[in-house]
């Protein structure tokens, strides 16, 4: 009995033993075994050299104007001016970015009567004449030049050259007399319509306005306030439609030819459109800038989304620096991933 | 000689830190800078703890807690736990893993990730056996911790730093006002993490941004 105990003893024993032997024999360790005196020589060694390198390294942090400035908080985010300074023009721009001007239809009437000296009856009303020119189709293109930027705190101030260019448009021209007076069976009455085709003008603008920055829901935003910007299109007609409407109206000989030259109509609808199209924009045309990198309210850790309470905690621009910064906790909400 | 270890890292990371002139730190015109601090991101981890690895050899390591420290140019990760046979002999150990962040990526979704790679794997109070056996329990975990990087590696959370990174601007579109109609218009932008820097508690991301020209945005028409 005792014998079998002692079997039972051993296996109950053993097993684990070997169990473990073996295990220990097929994972034994690679370990290194060196000499501790040199390596405590080589720890006082690498403490000093790692305690200079460290005030070298605290020193020319605090020095580098890039850190400077910058706000407490869990996360901060540096926005260098050059880096603001290029997405702020580029949306500059973007706003100017392939913005057409259409003018609405409109019409513009000229009328008047038109006297002539005639011979021993002095001055007299000759007719009578009426331009109706409707304007359709008048589009110019907005282009910028290089935005002129001055920052100073968080404000930026921009100027943006704008210019008006590559433009056309039509004009229907409506063009009627009606003799007076002696002139009536003389001359009659007579009708003309002709579309005039202009081109529009090149003419340069100034947009001059600021840009504020400051930071919402954790981002730097950028908000430009620029008074609304008056710019005038002006339309000059093509010389050939002009000729083309002239040589109608031409078509009379002796008093009438003089009474409807005095009408002046070719310069007459030059003045028209001479006199320029006001095109008003917005401030609101000025859209706000987001810039891109921004701190989250939640984020994604292993397979759940976690909500997180982001307490701005200030926002510093330096010469070198746009800083943004927040004091971030764990909120109680943790919701599952979607999949 | 983990001592020894520690310190020929922060030596070595120190000495990168020194090359670091101001205007080699950043390409101010195409760099940001997002710096966390430890403790934000060491409160991160600790939401998915306990944590439950399978790894090689029938053995499972449950990580419950984890110190994270940003200095001499190394994002530290220390997680400790607890590693187990599920089978007969049932040993077991305390464990701690050294490691450091690395692998910065900014993923679809926008948020900027880094994963925990392993250096050093440590045991210690070994249990489930007669004390006697302890250096064995000890070496036996240990080799299996050590093969099993891979998956260990692959079962650690992946650390997300609470910032959203655009991958485009938008302008949106303006009128009909008057003469004004302005469809809106959208720039694609780039982001890469370029390089990471740890030092005063806190981890520095270098995150290069490009930013392409605004084009129109068209409409799709359906058919």
């Amino acid at each position: 009995m005792k014998r079998w105990i002692a079997v039972g003893a051993a296996v109950v024993l053993g097993i684990p033993v070997v169990t473990l032997a073996i295990l220990g024999f097929r994972y034994r360790p690679k370990g290194e075994r060196e000499n501790p005196v040199a390596v405590q020589r080589e720890i006082t060694t690498l403490t000093k050299t790692r305690d200079s390198l460290r005030s070298l390294v605290y020193f020319a942090a605090e020095s580098n104007e890039l850190l400077q400035g910058r706000p407490p908080g869990d996360i901060l985010i540096a926005l260098p001016t050059p880096f603001v300074d290029a997405v702020v023009r580029s949306v500059v721009l973007g706003w100017f970015n392939d913005v057409e001007l259409h003018l609405p239809r409109m019409h513009v009437r000229n009328a008047g009567e038109i006297t002539a000296p005639l011979g021993i009856l002095g001055h007299r009303t000759v007719g009578s004449y009426d331009l109706d020119v409707t304007l359709d189709g008048v589009h110019g293109r907005l282009q910028p030049g290089v935005p002129d930027m001055v920052f100073g705190g968080d404000t930026i101030h921009v100027v943006v050259p704008v210019r008006i260019a590559g433009g056309t448009g039509t004009a229907h021209v409506k063009a009627s007399w009606r003799s007076k007076g002696i002139a009536g069976p003389v001359c009659g009455d007579m009708e003309a319509e002709r579309d005039v085709t202009g081109q529009v003008r090149a003419r340069d603008y100034f947009a001059r306005g600021r840009i504020v920055l400051s930071a919402v829901d954790g981002r730097v935003v950028a908000d430009p306030a620029f008074p609304d910007l008056a710019v005038r299109l002006f339309v000059d007609p093509a010389k050939s439609s002009i000729n083309a409407l002239d040589s109608l109206l031409a078509t009379r000989r002796g008093l009438c030819a003089f009474a409807i030259g005095k009408a002046r109509a070719s310069e007459r609808i030059q003045e028209i459109v001479g006199r320029g199209f006001n095109v008003h924009i917005p401030q609101r045309f000025f859209r706000p800038i987001q810039l891109p990198v921004a701190v989250q309210t939640s984020v994604p850790v292993a397979d759940r989304q976690v909500a997180l309470n982001v307490v701005p905690s200030g926002l510093s621009v330096t010469k070198a620096v746009v800083w943004i910064g927040a004091n971030v906790s764990l909120a109680d909400t943790v919701t599952p991933k979607k999949k | 000689m983990v001592e020894r270890d520690q310190l020929r890292r922060e030596v070595a990371g120190y000495h990168s830190l020194t090359k670091l002139t101001p205007g080699r730190m950043l390409d101010r015109e195409h760099e940001v800078l997002v710096s966390v601090s430890d403790t934000l991101l060491r409160n991160l981890l600790t939401v998915t703890f306990p944590l439950t690895i399978d790894l090689r050899n029938r053995t499972t390591l449950t990580l419950t807690n984890s110190k994270v420290a940003f200095r001499a140019n190394v994002a530290r990760v220390d997680l400790t736990g607890i590693v187990r046979r599920t089978t007969y002999p049932h040993i077991s150990a305390a464990v701690k893993l050294r490691g450091a962040l690395d692998g910065f990526v900014v993923d679809s979704s926008h948020a900027l990730r880094a994963r925990i790679h392993i250096d050093d794997v440590a045991l210690d109070t070994p249990a489930g056996t007669l004390a006697a056996f302890d250096p064995l329990v000890i070496a036996v975990l240990q080799s299996v911790v050590e093969r099993s990087l891979p998956e260990l590696t692959e079962g650690l959370p992946s650390v997300a730093v609470p910032v959203r990174l655009d991958q485009a601007m938008e302008l949106p579109g303006f009128g009909p006002e008057g003469a004004l109609s302005i469809a809106p218009s959208i720039a694609a932008m780039t982001v890469t993490a370029s390089r990471v820097v740890a030092f005063q508690n806190r981890m520095w991301i270098v995150l290069r941004l490009e930013l392409g020209a605004f084009a129109t945005v068209v409409k799709a028409v359906k058919p």
